[in-house]
């Protein structure tokens, strides 16, 4: 209830600011906008990606190192088993030779499989269409690594040091992308996305799907995009142009 | 036989009269965990009453673990991070020492407590930025570096940061604690 509020209000800011909106006013507004520390996140938000294959080049990987950067994915140089939350994937056209380019991540589904398999309720997908794993309730069974289509899940094999603070890993557990939910709740965007629009070429875009004013939303109202494997009916929160 | 039996007895006695000897000695001599050091944490108060924080930390860190993970709920006042910012020592070199070393404020006492922490497996041990309060006091690494290569320009060894002149004497305090 009381999110629904806030989040009502939030809109009633934004309204304001649109009216209003000119230089120091926005800043202000943006500070309005961030969700409070007390505040629960609520289904009103559903947070996404859309990612323009056609602008993403075949040897950047700035989303791949900014990704290990924000949340220290150490390698341990067995690329079979190492953490991967982000992977680069180009795709060639058998019949053209076309080479298309795209970071392959987790989808943060709307009817996630990795959360229906697991057996202890760790997997879940928060309130604002975040999928995560609750590594204090997982128990390493890796049933989501087998479920999840995209390949977005990675185990944890060693233990691990130098964590940050704002993203606990840990041994014995599941992980993958968590859309950087440390940010986001800061009103942040994502820390890949933020890598591909300062040192790669901008084929990223994060945004509110459920904001019919959000830039995502436009964008994707006014171009075609695509999930991967639609054919799955999982309502994907990332979705791919040009592909 | 009959003497055998009597033997096997007194070896049987004595054995127990060792035995009880042996823990009478261990409970007597004070043979416990040594008592746990707490080092104070920065500010006047801690986040709750102190008994209340020995007793029913642990309920407040699971509380608030469920509301962050579940529902992005971010308040600080029972946050593991926060316990760790103001709870992390440093050494002499303003670099933080994890606070699961044997020695340090969770550590020490779960140690006392004989209670496994299983928090720091995931947990990061100190605070994210890299040095402490007392590192931008102190000259940085490269500029001791500096200091180090002049000396030995010099016709000095090592640089000892202790007797260098240019330090105030609190740093200097500091640095001998």
């Amino acid at each position: 209830m009381t999110a629904e509020i806030n989040a009502k209000r939030r809109r009633l800011i934004k309204g304001a600011a649109a009216v209003a909106g000119l230089g120091s006013g926005l800043q202000l507004v943006e500070l309005a906008l961030a969700k409070s520390d007390e505040e629960a996140v609520s289904a009103l938000q559903r947070w996404g990606l859309l990612i323009d294959s056609s602008k993403c080049a075949t040897n950047c990987t700035a989303c791949v190192s900014g990704c290990n950067e924000e949340h220290n994915l150490e390698g341990f140089d067995r690329p079979e088993t190492d953490a991967q939350w982000i992977r680069k994937l180009d795709l060639t056209d058998q019949q053209t030779q076309h080479v298309s380019s795209l970071p392959m991540l987790c989808q943060h589904c709307e009817n996630p499989p990795c959360v229906d398999v697991c057996p202890t309720g760790a997997s879940f997908k928060r309130d604002d269409g975040i999928v995560l794993v609750d590594k204090h309730t997982c128990i390493g069974c890796r049933y989501c690594v087998i479920a999840c289509p995209y390949k977005a899940r990675s185990f944890v094999h060693e233990s691990l040091h130098n964590q940050k603070s704002y993203s606990p890993r840990g041994k014995g557990t599941v992980e993958s992308c968590t859309l950087c939910v440390h940010r986001v709740d800061k009103d942040l965007s994502p820390a890949c996305v933020e890598a591909c629009n300062t040192k790669g070429n901008g084929a990223m875009m994060f945004g509110d799907l459920n904001d019919a004013d959000s830039e995502i939303a436009k964008q994707m109202k006014a171009a075609p995009s695509r999930q991967v494997r639609e054919d799955l009916g999982l309502n994907t929160g990332v979705r791919y142009q040009n592909i | 036989m009959f003497s055998l039996q009597s033997i096997t007895g007194v070896i049987k006695s004595a054995f127990l009269t060792a035995l009880t000897l042996l823990l009478t000695s261990v409970i007597f001599s004070g043979a416990i965990a040594a008592e746990p050091v707490i080092p104070r944490g920065k500010g006047e108060f801690c986040v709750e009453p102190t008994d209340v924080m020995r007793k029913d930390h642990m309920k407040f860190l699971l509380h608030q673990r469920d509301a962050t993970v579940y529902d992005g709920v971010r308040t600080k006042k029972h946050s593991l991070n926060e316990c760790v910012t103001c709870h992390v020592q440093s050494n002499t070199q303003g670099d933080f020492i994890p606070v699961n070393a044997p020695d340090q404020f969770c550590e020490s006492c779960h140690t006392f407590a004989s209670v496994k922490l299983d928090c720091f497996e995931c947990h990061a041990t100190t605070p994210d930025s890299e040095h402490s309060a007392l590192r931008e006091l102190l000259p940085s690494k490269s500029m001791l570096n500096v200091m180090a290569f002049r000396q030995k320009l010099e016709g000095r060894s090592t640089y000892h940061a202790v007797d260098d002149p240019s330090l105030s004497e609190d740093l200097i305090g500091i640095l001998k604690e």
